[in-house]
């Protein structure tokens, strides 16, 4: 048994501590937010935060995170009020929508270290990959929401 | 953990009934004197019976083999008398002749008469063990002990430990344990030729069996200068702090030594390593953007490594290392950056199954990507330090996979 | 009751989303046949008028979408064309997937008629067809009002929802009409908007989906829970062509904690268990033998027969206009060029999934579908039912490219329900899809020209050889051409440029390699060669790049506006900053069965860094895609399109090796990074033709204009994709080819 806090809850996965955080999130605590892309850490659609830090949760042990805090997507914000999330639908970011999640996690962990990041320092900080690339917008986003 | 200390010494007890009280005393003190200098590291096999000796020891002049020191009386200590053990630990002499300074007789000799005895008492109260063990195993010319006749004459005085009265207590405490139980400097000073101790530049980092032992200095570039006396203590204590996990030989003195130590005794060797002066160890230029190196290590960290140790490096503290802006990443040697990117490294002291570690890279990245990966990570986020060359990356690989294509 | 200006999205997510209660997917709508009650009314008390607007009683509207949203932002843009044309209130539209009717077919390309999305054709085929349901929905509205009031319908009008009689200042909602109106017989030719009336479309609006994909809440088809499901993962064989013949620990696997079932089919293993982690660890335990299948496929020897077809003397003739080869015979100087472009592969970023309940009778299905009627017609044979009775649920397809058409991933999906009979999700793992996909052939191309006196294309010979996509999925068509396959060759034999003679030919180089569909198809191949070799041709006589190919489109207004118009946005005539150079190229995108025309023009602008890579530093896209109907969506993919399409010239290339696919994860097939993103503008030209297509027009013209700029600052010809990142790899490349 693992217990950790998600969400600002505390949470109990009863399966195998070796399982990914991923799946233990989508599967155990059915918040799909987060997403599958890759399995091996490279792609970021599966960003959650740890501690405040952006994490790749599908190559994290959930037995690795217990009495450790973790934030995903669902846990950003109450209703779409987190800055990047009113930036995002005011840039209309997302085209399939499926990296979001991630990248807006990693965005926010950016903003919460680097609050007015300039362009060099979201491209070195932003790695999530996005197959439609809407790394425009999402570059726009960033800008607009650190203005606010 | 702890609490095995107290088992330990239930058991050596045991061994010991007709035990008075100041002897059971001096027996407990003896084990943890034990434990401050990790006898059991050279002395105790993995699969092996306590201080039966059978370690290997590679030296740079090849094998040595770590001496049964149970008191059976064929093959471990049972004829030896105190002042035998007095002349080992404070002058390198065994009763068949000179010791190797793997023996760290060099620093052992600052132990006062007092620990000695206490720790040869221990040593006394341990079950015998049979276990025949010709520990020298060095090749000729290495082979002949008289040569260390001339070795102790370069590199070894037999000065006892003094206190330093313009210095607080801890300090003195600290001082006692990193130069003479502790013997960090065996590992961490650099060597001279003939692999006796760079004095001059003390604790100032080495490279051990291709791991790099860190410099621990109070040089804030290269060694533990960022590190409070709470953080030294915390990471000797458990073998992780917010800047970095124990891996390695460094995660068995952990494992084996230095989580027993008292809290107060960790706290010492901390304030003693802070309050030292720091090594001269100082960053180069950092290679700019102009060294296709860094761009293509970006690429290889933004795949392999962001996931935990975070895109610009922060880490998750306690859990993942910081790679951002410490010393852990800017050696002299990336020795130990090669062994655990090349073959990955468990947590210090948590053996548990799940316990977090990190995964061998050796099959997903070839030499030139970990060469680009880590000359990236040692010249970004305010760290500065030589490149690591593809070459270098391949010495390692085969190192740790003799034959590998 | 909110609306969308008062409460903004927030509110709309909230209203807007779900089906109370419901743990399936929110946006799939059944047969609403099947759910009507007896007075006709649809679930919920909302009545249906036309197949696509069903309107409650309190206001709510909802625009059925017939094609799935695979990112290319349908879920606005045709519910936007069917609002404007029936003045509903689109701030208070909701939007729900509709299937199962003739009205949600089209024949693409004289296919069998279907419900699916795919070549870009969205726009194009439900344009009219959803202003039409659009004009019929407005008109019994203002019949039904008229009616009630006494009045002409004439003296009515309608706007935002309402219809209103100025004449006596009254209104009604639709709301409060649809009861009669739904029972109003609808005109078969209702008048339509000119343009100028239009309201929505040709406007710049949010996307409707947008704020359900920035807080998780959007649903994937990998995200789909239903009750009693278990999940499930394949275990594949390590060759492309291999098979299962045995799994030797069956058993033992079985029996493990949290495992329901081990199933082989024909070409995997699918294991079914509690969780996907679980199913995924006794997959990796799985003890099978599998019979390689062909080992013999790799790219050495790919290249080398593709190679071959390029030297053979024949090939099969795919257009021939004027003498070709009476030119090249007299020809005193023809200038030859071979081009290189490898197999590449969809890689979605939600791999491929799907969710399948086998129920006695019935099969229900939910998953990112891009082809409904193919998953109906494939399972409805499988497991002898009708078509109408596999319910295909659709979510959003997290990228599809593509590949979510073919419909194996759904096979797997039902067998793995079958056997334990509950609903399964069958979910592939990244190597899966890179190592089993459906790759994007590979093409080479020889293209041979004779100038004449003036500099001007006298004769052009361009032969492609490589996998022919049609050869293995539309055999029919490629037959009935004659043998060649118009995807290898679209936009060379079809391009908008006139020549005196052109020939174009295609050769099959077979493979035993399945391929499909990817988007832009063949001109991503095609394209680079062809305006690669004509910015080459260009060059050679010191024609400037754009003004070679006006001379070969006079006779073509819109390409030659599309030319200018992305020029001058581009400032193409101005001197490039110090260190930057230009590449300028051009394609005309022909709909499959010419269902449309879209034109692009890209310019690249190139840097060389201090460390020697290559990086694009602008991209200006001039797109004429018809009329626009969302500037945003247009703007939007554009944007995407051209990352896409980099990373196709920088990146991808599938290699193959005994039998394999060498590449297994993002890590060895890259996508393009945020930071190499370049700066893209793009410039829409209005125009009056109705709505093209657009998701895939505007990649081709990408890879020629930056291999033209990089050759601007390389002076190095670079005819492979994917081109050499850094200066060092293009001299290398160089090098190579100079056989030096």
């Amino acid at each position: 048994m693992v217990t950790f806090e998600l969400n600002g809850k505390p949470y109990s996965f009863d399966g195998d501590a070796m399982t990914p955080l991923l799946w233990a999130i989508r599967e155990g605590a059915g918040l799909t937010g987060s997403k599958f892309g890759c399995g091996v850490g490279a792609c970021g659609a599966c960003t959650v935060h740890l501690n405040g830090e952006a994490v790749r949760s599908c190559i994290i042990a959930v037995g690795n995170v217990a009495d450790m805090k973790v934030t995903t997507i669902e846990g950003l914000s109450d209703d779409l009020g987190h800055p990047l999330q009113k930036a995002w639908i005011a840039e209309d970011v997302p085209q399939c929508g499926y990296c979001q999640s991630g990248m807006i996690m990693s965005a926010a962990a950016l903003l919460s270290q680097i609050p007015a990041p300039s362009d060099e320092q979201i491209d070195e900080y932003m790695t999530n990959l996005c197959r439609c690339a809407t790394y425009q917008r999402i570059r726009k986003a960033i800008h607009t929401a650190a203005k606010n | 953990m702890k609490n095995s200390v107290t088992a330990l010494l239930a058991a050596s007890l045991c061994a010991s009934v007709w035990a008075s009280d100041a002897d059971s005393e001096r027996i407990a003190r003896g084990h943890y004197i034990s434990l401050l200098g990790n006898c059991q590291a050279c002395h105790t096999a993995a699969d092996g019976k306590p201080f039966a000796g059978g370690v290997k020891l590679h030296s740079p002049f090849g094998i040595l083999v770590g001496s049964n020191i149970t008191p059976d009386l064929e093959t471990g200590l049972g004829r030896w008398t105190f002042e035998d053990f007095s002349r080992a630990m404070k002058e390198g002499k065994g009763r068949n002749g000179h010791l190797y300074p793997a023996m760290p007789y060099p620093s052992y000799t600052q132990v006062t008469d007092e620990d000695n005895a206490a720790l040869w008492a221990y040593l006394k109260s341990v079950e015998p063990v049979h276990n025949p063990v010709q520990s020298n195993l060095l090749p000729f010319p290495y082979n002949q002990r008289y040569l260390l006749i001339g070795w102790n004459l370069l590199n070894f005085s037999d000065k006892p430990f003094r206190n330093d009265p313009g210095k607080s207590p801890q300090w003195n405490r600290g001082a006692y344990l990193v130069e003479g139980l502790g013997h960090c400097g065996g590992c961490h000073t650099p060597k001279n030729l003939t692999a006796g101790d760079e004095t001059s530049r003390a604790l100032g980092g080495f490279v051990v069996d291709s791991w790099y032992a860190t410099d621990i200095t109070a040089n804030a570039y290269a060694g533990i200068g960022d590190w409070s006396v709470a953080d030294i203590a915390e990471y000797l204590k458990t073998g992780r702090n917010r800047f970095d996990t124990a891996s390695g030989p460094m995660a068995e003195v952990v494992a084996d030594s230095s989580q027993y130590w008292t809290d107060a005794d960790a706290r010492a060797v901390a304030i003693y390593l802070k309050e030292s002066p720091g090594s001269a160890a100082k960053a180069p230029p950092p290679l700019g953007e102009a060294d296709l190196r860094i761009a293509r290590g970006a690429d290889t960290y933004a795949l392999y490594c962001t996931g935990c140790h975070g895109a610009n490096g922060r880490g998750v503290a306690r859990l993942f290392p910081r790679l951002a802006n410490t010393a852990l990443v800017r050696g002299e040697s990336p020795a130990s950056l090669l062994r655990i990117v090349l073959g990955g490294s468990r947590q210090g002291v948590d053996t548990a199954l799940n316990a977090p570690g990190m995964p061998a890279f050796a099959r997903h990245l070839d030499d030139q990507q970990i060469s680009d990966v880590l000359t990236f990570l040692r010249n970004r986020w305010g760290n500065a330090a030589s490149p690591v060359s593809a070459t270098e990356v391949r010495a390692m690989r085969q190192h740790l996979q003799p034959g590998v294509k | 009751m909110p609306t969308l200006d008062s409460m903004d999205r927030r509110g709309f997510l909230k209203t807007g989303l779900l089906v109370a209660g419901c743990l399936v997917l929110p946006i799939s709508l059944r047969n609403a046949d099947a759910q009507e009650t007896s007075d006709g009314t649809a679930p919920g008390g909302m009545l249906e008028i036309t197949d696509w607007i069903r309107i409650g009683p309190d206001g709510t509207t909802v625009l059925g979408l017939s094609q799935a949203e695979v990112g290319q932002g349908v879920w606005t843009g045709l519910p936007q064309v069917l609002a404007d044309e029936m003045d509903a209130d689109w701030n208070r539209v909701r939007v729900e997937f509709v299937t199962d009717r003739d009205a949600y077919r089209t024949a693409a390309a004289h296919e069998k008629l279907q419900q699916f999305v795919g070549g870009s054709t969205s726009v194009t085929m439900f344009y009219l067809r959803l202003r039409i349901a659009g004009a019929q929905a407005r008109l019994a509205f203002l019949q039904a009002a008229a009616g009630r009031w006494g009045v002409a319908a004439s003296e009515c009008h309608t706007q935002r929802g309402q219809v209103l009689h100025a004449g006596s200042q009254r209104s009604l909602s639709y709301a409060e009409l649809i009861t009669e109106a739904a029972r109003i017989p609808l005109e078969p030719n209702p008048p339509l908007k000119s343009n100028a009336q239009q309201n929505l479309v040709n406007h710049w609006l949010p996307k409707l989906d947008t704020p359900q994909k920035c807080n998780g809440s959007a649903l994937f088809g990998i995200d789909v829970k239903v009750p009693g499901m278990l999940y499930g993962t394949i275990r594949t064989a390590p060759t492309l062509d291999g098979r299962p013949l045995k799994v030797n620990n069956q058993d033992t696997i079985s029996e493990r904690p949290g495992v329901h079932a081990v199933v082989m089919t024909k070409d995997v293993v699918i294991v079914v268990a509690d969780s996907f982690w679980i199913a995924k660890q006794a997959s990796e335990a799985l003890n099978v033998e599998w019979d390689l299948g062909d080992t013999s496929i790799s790219s050495a020897a790919i290249d080398a027969e593709v190679q071959a077809a390029l030297d053979a003397k024949d090939s099969p003739l795919a257009l021939r206009q004027g003498d070709p080869q009476k030119v090249f015979e007299k020809a005193s100087k023809v200038i030859q060029a071979d081009y290189h472009v490898p197999y590449i592969v969809h890689a979605p970023m939600e791999p491929v999934n799907a969710t399948v309940h086998v129920r006695q009778g019935e099969v229900e299905v939910w998953g990112p579908i891009q082809g409904q009627d193919l998953v109906r017609w494939t399972l409805g044979g499988m497991f002898k039912v009708s078509a109408e009775k596999v319910i295909v649920n659709t979510t959003f397809l997290g990228g599809s490219f593509g590949r979510k058409y073919v419909p194996d991933f759904v096979v797997h999906a039902a067998v793995a329900s079958a056997a334990v009979g509950k609903p399964v999700k069958v979910i592939r793992t990244r190597e899966d899809d890179l190592r089993h996909g459906f790759y994007r052939p590979n093409v080479s191309g020889r293209l041979k020209a004779v100038l004449d006196k003036d500099g001007n294309i006298a004769a052009l010979h361009a032969r492609l050889a490589g996998q022919s996509l049609y050869y293995q999925i539309k055999r029919a068509n490629f037959d009935s051409n004659g043998g060649w396959d118009e995807t290898m060759v679209d936009g060379i034999y079809n391009a908008a440029y006139q020549l005196p003679n052109l020939q174009v030919e295609s050769t099959n180089v077979n493979q035993n390699i399945p391929v499909s569909f990817m988007r832009s198809v063949g001109s991503t191949g095609s394209v680079f060669m062809y305006e690669s070799f004509i910015s080459e041709l260009a060059d050679t006589v010191g024609v400037e790049q754009a003004e070679f190919r006006r001379r070969m489109l006079q006779h073509d207004p819109i390409s030659l506006n599309v030319i200018d118009r992305t020029l001058k946005r581009a400032n193409w005539t101005s001197p490039a900053a110090d260190g930057l150079f230009r590449g300028f190229a051009f394609s005309m995108y022909v709909g499959r069965a010419d269902a449309y025309r879209s034109y692009a023009a890209v310019v690249a602008e190139v840097r060389i860094q201090p460390n020697g890579r290559f990086k694009v530093e602008r991209l200006v896209c001039g797109v004429d895609c018809g009329r626009p109907i969302n500037q945003n969506l247009i703007s939007s993919m554009v944007e995407g399109s051209m990352g896409f399409a980099l990373t196709n010239t920088f990146k991808s290339k599938i290699t193959f090796d005994g039998g394999a696919v060498v590449q297994g994860n993002f890590p060895d097939y890259r996508l393009l990074f945020l930071r190499e993103m370049p700066q893209v503008e793009v410039e829409i030209i209005d125009s009056e033709r109705p709505p093209q297509g657009l998701g895939e027009i505007t990649m081709p013209p990408v890879a020629p204009a930056v291999a033209q700029a990089l050759y601007r600052a390389t002076k190095i010809r670079l005819r492979s994709l994917p081109l050499p990142g850094t200066l060092a790899e293009a001299q290398a490349y160089a090098k190579a080819q100079s056989g030096t």
